[in-house]
């Protein structure tokens, strides 16, 4: 077999050539800078956008597991299409290979009657249902936390609204009839490490969540299969929950009789248990619980970073937001950094799992800067705060702001 | 969906230009049977400075350079955690001082990437060579002890590491089809295309293979090395050595010195004048043999990315046989090795 190699010599680069190997980085056109946001910390090397497989171009964050992210434009749809979806692995060995004829999901543990199921099978032998949800990474916006913090560093692009059609999970745990005393249920999907020491992915959730009759097998993306790198062939849908919880490539479910332990729910991906996810650098808490349901956001689609705007003349501002579940009661938009506040129009409701776009035309008065800031309050009642840190850069979710350029 | 539209949208509103890799889309059809992609790669070049060598031993086994790229300015602290968690809780092999140069690299790294957003690249200070010093594989404190040839116990230890340790790059019977090898730019090797003598593997153990993702073995104890080796030695099947005739290996030999000994060196052993100079370094064919049809491959293509040439230009068909066999007379792994 003939190897292929990453890697040139390139000994002895002075700083210029340092330059251009940044400019150079990877195989990738290396994008001119875009535009910072007002106030926003410098984000080290711009942007680069690259195409993966059965996906247009995305920024691109990680290579090697990829990490993708998708650009803000996407977000003027209602759906996020698949092929312009964030992507978002762990371990290295990602399935770039699936054979429906041999791929089974397996169904054990605590039950009574443990399933093994083809894809087929699924479609086949379960009513299927849809809705439309929100699949939001934990560490969406993770580049703007302030102090800055370790991770995949996403601008908030690692998001997505989608139409999920496939088998409640509900349906198949009653088909293998859970045993008294299930307390929880475990997902593994078919990503896989590179060195053994590595903790393979998997999650795991209350058996009573599990049973809600929302989580979903799916199969389906927008009304089409799922693209490899989104989690093909199943992919848990985990309704009004960060991503981290809806496995993909997902192959084996299983009911426990006792709390599951893996790494990637008792170790990683943990807030502070705090009333909303914050605690101060300085004092970080010392109690942490699993990273769970979705923080209530509200976002700025346009215009965009950077993006300049006709002065006395009227421009529609537009955004998403989103919660956890309860629904989009409100949104309101500032143009004079908060001073005052204007009611937003909201589109079409399309289920209390999925985004509500939200648009307001204003018309700036004159040229000049302008503070934007949006907020939303949730039919729970719940508000946006103005300041969230923790350590893992999790849940972000505060009063966004953007400034704008009249001329 | 508008793809196209969005597509150009997009582009224009980021004011970008965009970039398509040869990746071919994935299949999206309904049909049963294989979906397959083929992952491009984007992996970030690495400035040459002092912990180069570390890192690359290091941190690529798990994921790409970018995962350093990507991140803001951060002290040293917070990378020494960084590192720290990588070894502790995902599984990093690093020794102390490794650790400590590692964490160095990054540090600097780091703040040349993170830095340049801000940055004027006004300054042109050149680096001055004498704070990069030259790779070198530091030898092996490690004797793999010459196994008894036979020792189906020991072999049998060896298969079940080779499992847990090596299969997910190397694949099960080590045949370089592991199932994280297609998310690899450098693919794993075929264990059974080469003849690989202890020596040569005590090498590979202790320093992996900079600048791809085989790892540096050293966390594992000599016992467990050595059954490994014993393990991988059994992969290469046995085979009646070849005869060349007087004939042909002088002119092997002749081409050998004229097109190969500066940088495999006139011996075979990998340390040819111009040797030195090349990361990674040639070969020494005397403590590994590859299988004839490895060498006419690596003849006709090279090893791109590497300073090996292709020839098909310089030599014809029977003059790269002629060396292919040459190359193979050059094994000369030590008095006990089960591979001599
Ligand atoms: C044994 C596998 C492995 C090795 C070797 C490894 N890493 Fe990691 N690394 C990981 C995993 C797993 C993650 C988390 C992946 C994720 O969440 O996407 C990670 C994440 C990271 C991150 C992101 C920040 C964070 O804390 O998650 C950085 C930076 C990083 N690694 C640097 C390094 C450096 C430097 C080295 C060399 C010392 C290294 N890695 C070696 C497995 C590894
Ligand atoms: C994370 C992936 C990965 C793992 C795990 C891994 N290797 Fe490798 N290995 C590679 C790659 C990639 C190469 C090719 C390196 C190159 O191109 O020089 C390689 C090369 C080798 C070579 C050939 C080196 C040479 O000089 O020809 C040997 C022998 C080897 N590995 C043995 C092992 C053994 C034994 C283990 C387990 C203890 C192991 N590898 C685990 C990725 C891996
Ligand atoms: C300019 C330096 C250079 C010259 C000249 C050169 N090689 Fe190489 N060769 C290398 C390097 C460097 C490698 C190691 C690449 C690697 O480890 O991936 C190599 C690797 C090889 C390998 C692969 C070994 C393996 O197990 O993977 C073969 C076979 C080989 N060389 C044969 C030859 C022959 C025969 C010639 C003369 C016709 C030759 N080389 C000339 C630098 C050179």
């Amino acid at each position: 077999m003939v190897k292929k190699h990453a890697f040139s010599p390139g000994e002895g680069l002075n700083r210029r050539a340092f330059v251009r190997w940044l400019g150079a980085a990877g195989a990738g056109t290396l994008l001119g800078p875009l535009p910072a946001r007002a106030g926003a910390p410098a984000r080290g090397p711009a942007d680069q956008l690259v195409r993966f497989p059965g996906k247009t171009d995305l920024i691109l964050r990680v290579d090697r597991p990829p990490q993708l992210e998708t650009p803000l434009a996407y977000f003027r749809e209602e759906l996020t299409p698949n092929e312009a979806f964030y992507v978002r692995w762990h371990l290295e060995g990602i399935p770039t290979a699936v054979d429906l004829n041999e791929f089974r999901l397996r169904l054990g543990g605590h039950v009574e009657r443990p399933l093994t199921l083809s894809v087929a099978e699924l479609r086949r032998q379960f009513e299927p249902v849809s809705l439309v949800a929100v699949n939001q990474c934990s560490g969406n916006s993770r580049s703007f936390f302030e102090p800055r913090v370790p991770g995949g560093q996403w601008k908030n692009g690692a998001m997505g609204n989608a139409r999920w059609t496939g088998v409640p999970l509900r349906v198949l745990l009653d088909r293998a009839g859970v045993k008294a005393g299930a307390v929880e249920v475990s997902f593994g999907g078919l990503d896989r490490p590179a060195l053994a020491a590595t903790p393979k992915f998997g999650k795991a959730l209350a058996l009573d969540h599990a049973r809600d009759g929302e989580v979903m097998v799916a199969y389906e993306m927008n009304g089409a299969e799922l693209p490899l790198l989104n989690g093909f062939p199943l992919r848990l849908v985990v309704p009004g929950w960060y991503a981290t919880y809806w496995v993909k490539a997902l192959n084996e479910i299983q009911v426990l009789s006792e709390r599951f332990t893996g790494f990637w729910m008792a170790t990683a991906y943990r807030i502070p248990n705090t009333a909303d996810g914050n605690e101060s650098p300085d004092h970080p808490a010392t109690q942490t619980v699993p990273i769970n349901r979705m923080s209530l956001r509200s976002l700025f689609v346009r215009p965009e970073p950077g993006e300049r705007v006709p002065a006395n003349a009227p421009f529609e501002l537009q955004g998403v937001a989103f919660d956890g579940g309860s629904g989009i009661r409100g949104v309101e938009v500032s143009t004079d950094g908060g001073a005052t506040w204007r009611t937003a129009r909201l589109d079409r409701d399309l289920g209390r799992y999925s985004w509500r776009r939200w648009r307001l035309t204003w018309q700036p008065p004159g040229a000049g800067t302008y503070h934007l800031r949006v907020r939303a309050v949730s039919q729970a009642g719940q508000e946006q705060t103005a300041r969230l840190w923790n350590r893992g850069g999790y849940m972000r979710n505060v009063i966004e702001q953007t400034d704008v350029e009249a001329e | 969906m508008r793809p196209g539209i969005l597509n150009r949208l997009c582009a224009a509103a980021l004011g970008v230009s965009v970039l398509a890799s040869a990746a071919p889309a994935a299949d999206t059809s309904r049909a049963a049977g294989p979906h397959m992609m083929v992952l491009p790669h984007f992996e970030p070049e690495l400035p040459a400075a002092p912990g180069r060598d570390e890192f690359m031993m290091a941190c690529l086994s798990c994921h790409s350079a970018r995962y350093v790229t990507m991140q803001p300015l951060f002290s040293e602290q917070k990378w020494a955690e960084t590192v720290d968690k990588m070894a502790k809780v995902y599984g990093a092999q690093m020794d102390a001082a490794q650790r400590q140069a590692i964490i160095g690299y990054v540090v600097a790294f780091n703040q040349r990437v993170a830095g340049l957003g801000a940055a004027s690249d006004g300054d042109d200070q050149p680096e001055t060579s004498a704070t990069v010093p030259s790779y070198e594989e530091t030898t092996p404190a490690l004797p793999l002890a010459a196994a008894a040839p036979g020792q189906a116990a020991e072999i049998q230890r060896g298969a079940a590491l080779f499992q847990n340790n090596c299969a997910a790059c190397h694949g099960p019977t080590g045949r370089g089809d592991g199932w994280v090898a297609p998310a690899l730019w450098r693919q794993p090797d075929d264990l059974a295309a080469t003849r690989y003598s202890r020596p040569w593997l005590a090498r590979v153990f202790w320093n992996g293979r900079r600048g791809t993702a085989m790892p540096s073995w050293r966390g594992l104890s000599p016992s467990d090395l050595a059954a490994l080796a014993s393990y991988v030695q059994t992969l290469h099947p046995p085979t009646t050595p070849e005869q060349p005739s007087a004939a042909s290996l002088e002119r092997g030999r002749q081409l050998f010195v004229q097109d190969c000994a500066t940088c495999h060196g006139v011996a075979g052993d990998g340390l040819g004048p111009a040797a030195a100079n090349h990361f990674p370094q040639p070969a020494n064919f005397k403590l590994k043999q590859p299988d004839t049809a490895l060498i006419l491959k690596v003849l006709r293509d090279g090893i791109p990315g590497t300073a090996m040439p292709s020839w098909p230009q310089q030599l014809s068909a029977a003059d790269r046989s002629v060396v292919a066999g040459y190359v193979r007379s050059l094994f000369d792994p030590p008095v006990g090795d089960p591979t001599r």
